[in-house]
């Protein structure tokens, strides 16, 4: 296929993707707007009922409330970054800037941004249950050790993106030290 | 560059064309006006190697450190 070509379709995948992020982000805002913060902020029993809380009319104080919303909020935003700079890449690769210094920074940050998503995301499984349940007349739930799949998958991806991110880094500098070589 | 190239003499010395070693030596002209020039990083042993041969000369002949 004629090198024309295949650089068109690597345009033509790369604004596919930027759309589809778009929405994506829109999606997971109005997602999280919608569901997470009602369930830290409202005042209908809604969190009590969520965590177990045999009375669902006992009081969590704000102070409570806004560290869970934080622990909840802290993946959120790594996923969030994490698609933002996946756009990011895509206009690198619409700019036909495939094996460049910015492109593979970007990628190292997408592969960063995962791996913060992972642990941001493992630190409020272990930590929200004891945190958010430490009111209820029967006793706090203990730590979540049981950590997602999902959520291990996220640190393994991120990474394997930034390792790869970094081998491009060390490939680029190899091969600008062996340009101008005849 | 304290490294001055002494190619164009050499070639000077053979009578040898610029084209007919860039030939020789499997390079194009444009490269090897480059390393003429001295604008360029570096040169490889192979190309060194071919360089010596087509002008029958030793690498020293081609460079000199001038700091």
């Amino acid at each position: 296929m004629a090198p024309l070509n295949r650089t068109a379709r690597i345009k033509t995948l790369s604004t596919a993707l930027i759309a589809l992020g778009g929405v994506f982000l829109i999606y997971f805002v109005w997602r999280y707007v919608t569901f997470v913060v009602p369930l830290a902020f409202g005042d209908d029993g809604m969190l009590q009922r969520w965590f177990g809380y045999e009375d669902h009319a006992t009081h969590i104080p704000l102070s409570t409330r806004l560290v869970y919303f934080i622990m909840t909020l802290l993946p959120n935003l790594a996923a969030v970054a994490a698609v933002l700079i996946g756009i990011r890449l895509m206009f690198h690769f619409r700019a036909e800037q495939y094996f460049h210094a910015r492109t593979i920074s970007t990628l190292r940050h997408i592969g960063l941004a995962l791996m913060i998503l992972a642990a941001t995301a493992i630190f409020a499984t272990i930590a929200i249950n004891p945190w958010v349940t430490q009111h209820r007349p029967e006793g706090a739930l203990p730590f979540n050790f049981h950590i997602g799949t999902y959520d291990l998958g996220y640190l393994l991806a991120g990474i394997l993106v930034y390792i790869v991110g970094w081998v491009m880094g060390e490939a680029l500098k190899i091969q600008q030290e062996n340009e101008g070589f005849v | 560059m304290p490294i001055i190239v002494r190619l164009d003499v050499m070639l000077a010395r053979r009578k040898m064309k610029s084209k007919d070693l860039a030939e020789a030596v499997g390079i194009t002209e444009a490269n090897l006006s480059l390393l003429k020039s001295g604008k360029v990083k570096g040169v490889r042993f192979e190309t060194l190697e071919k360089i010596c041969q087509a002008l029958d000369c030793q690498p020293g002949d081609l460079l000199d450190y001038e700091p």
